[in-house]
């Protein structure tokens, strides 16, 4: 029955080019997994650390978060550069990780932004006159800069009086979008989303209004025999990575 | 009659206004120098390719599974229907990242189904086979729903007559119900190849975000915002939009039948 044998021709050719695209195609010498908001620097670190020591680094980005539940499920990633100081501990605690090999990669410094390159003088003048509707934040409960900018406005003694204008926002870069866009008039947002925007103006807030927002790295059991993953440490703790990680706005970590 | 022209078409303007508006506040915030670099880009041209062959595939898989099913579920009565019914709704309401969180937690390789495919040599986590499992468990779901309502407007008397001329069963599914279906099964593809594409939750958590590696399109919008390249991301989400746009078009056009029961609304111009 040549009609048939032709109908299963076509589905056995169907079934064949589904599996074809499936293949998966992994070569990958490190994957690092890195928090979502040290992604620019990230790569710039890559570029360097391939040049200097022939090694290549692969990177998986997500909320800090996430990338840690990925790591609880077995994923493949043998460093871990996390946004905070919490789940690299947790990774450390739970033998997730290698003992010993937890650091601070990077200190987040808070910032009070505004497009609007008028309204704030570099100081706190335009927090405490309130000449605005809306002043965004990143949610207190789970972003650290969030958290941070509570307790500058707490130390400030301003944080009930601005209560009501308070917008937050999901993450640190959806506040970012609400004072780019304009809709809130400024906000606390990371230094390493504006270092490179010129336009604007912007407090730098000092450093001892708020606990310091480090991001801990950590290597992963899975990285701990890959000569290129244990690479990867020692560059990131290098004066290489650490003059990138200022550029985009970081302090180093000690 | 004018009354009526304006409650009929004042709706459909404004939906469609809101939705072009959308796309053009997009497409205002995109420099053509961006565009460019975003076309000329490895990294974008494996994104579409990426995106492509894995929402095609997966509507694949999902057809093969799907259509099956759902003849199944418009055919016959069996213990338990309704529970099953609302079990393959549930992908199509719990958020992407819920059922991406499920998936992970069922394909560790620590939990009994992950490490038995792991000790198969089967890795479908942080793989592009990732990313088609994510998209097929997604693309599943709408396509058993809509193929469902498909096959349950076919008379099933027409599969009854074709098997009193000598036909077997499976023949008279394939070569009379589904084609009977045809259109509505098109459309049901239609959906779940669309919700295939944009899908980003359950990829992430279940592919990762590789640049290269499993980067689909929704996934370069997202490493391009993380990295401040604003601009890339919008063009990549135009370049998804003006895809799925032109696919979606064209397979309208193809499949679009001379209908008489339509007329022509004399009120169109009263209306622009």
């Amino acid at each position: 029955m040549t009609f048939r044998r032709a109908i299963l021709r076509g589905s056995a050719a169907a079934l064949l080019v589904s599996f074809a695209f499936a293949a998966p195609s992994r070569a990958a010498p490190t994957l690092v997994a890195v928090a979502a908001n040290f992604t620019e620097a990230a790569n710039e670190i890559a570029a360097a650390f391939t040049a200097a020591t022939g090694h290549t680094v692969t990177y998986s980005f997500g909320p800090t978060g996430q990338l840690y539940t990925q790591i609880t499920q077995n994923a493949p990633f043998e460093v871990f550069l996390a946004a905070d100081q919490a789940r690299p501990e947790k990774a450390e605690a739970e033998g997730l990780a290698v003992p010993g090999s937890r650091f601070t990669y990077a200190v987040g410094q808070l910032v009070l932004w505004s497009a609007d390159a008028e309204l704030i003088d570099g100081s706190e003048a335009a927090l405490k006159t309130g000449g605005f509707t809306h002043v965004a934040i990143a949610t207190p409960e789970t972003a650290p800069y969030g958290a941070a900018a509570v307790e500058v406005m707490r130390a400030l003694g301003i944080h009930e009086a601005l209560a009501s204008k308070i917008v937050q926002g999901k993450s640190i870069s959806q506040t970012h979008q609400f004072v780019a866009t304009g809709n809130a008039e400024l906000g606390f947002v990371a230094l390493s989303q504006v270092v490179a925007d010129d336009a604007g103006s912007r407090w730098m807030i000092p450093q001892d209004l708020y606990t310091p927002i480090r991001q801990d790295a950590v290597l992963l059991k899975t990285g701990a025999e890959n000569e290129a993953a244990t690479a990867y440490v020692d560059f990131l703790k290098g004066p290489e990575a650490r003059a990138i990680i200022e550029k985009y706005g970081y302090a180093p970590g000690e | 009659m004018r009354v009526l022209a304006v409650l009929v078409w004042a709706p459909l303007v404004l939906i469609v206004a809101t939705i072009l508006g959308a796309v053009g506040a997009l497409a205002s915030q995109l420099p053509l120098a961006s565009l460019a670099e975003a076309l000329a880009s490895d990294e974008t041209r494996f994104a579409v390719a990426m995106s492509l062959r894995s929402s095609l595939t997966a509507l694949a898989l999902a057809l093969a599974l799907g259509v099956p099913s759902a003849w199944l579920l418009a055919r016959r009565r069996f213990p338990g229907k309704p529970v099953v019914e609302t079990i393959l709704d549930l992908p199509m309401v719990t958020p992407p990242l819920v059922a991406g969180i499920g998936l992970l937690f069922l394909l560790g390789r620590e939990a009994p189904v992950g490490g038995a495919l792991s000790a198969m040599g089967l890795e479908l986590l942080f793989s592009p086979a990732g990313v088609i499992l994510a998209q097929t468990y997604i693309a599943t779901s709408v396509i058993v729903r809509s193929a469902r309502a498909a096959f349950g407007a076919v008379d099933p008397g027409f599969a009854a007559n074709a098997a009193t001329l000598g036909i077997p069963p499976f023949w008279a599914f394939l070569l009379v119900e589904v084609p009977m279906a045809g259109r509505a099964l098109l459309a049901a593809a239609v959906l779940g190849w669309a919700r295939a594409l944009g899908e980003f939750g359950a990829t992430l958590m279940v592919a990762g975000a590789t640049r290269m590696q499993t980067e689909t399109l929704p996934m370069a919008v997202f490493l391009n915002i993380a990295s401040g390249r604003t601009d890339i991301a919008i063009a990549c989400a135009l370049i998804l939009l003006a895809l799925a746009f032109a696919l979606l078009l064209a397979i309208r056009l193809l499949t679009a039948e001379r209908d008489d029961s339509l007329r022509e609304d004399a009120d169109v111009r009263f209306a622009a």
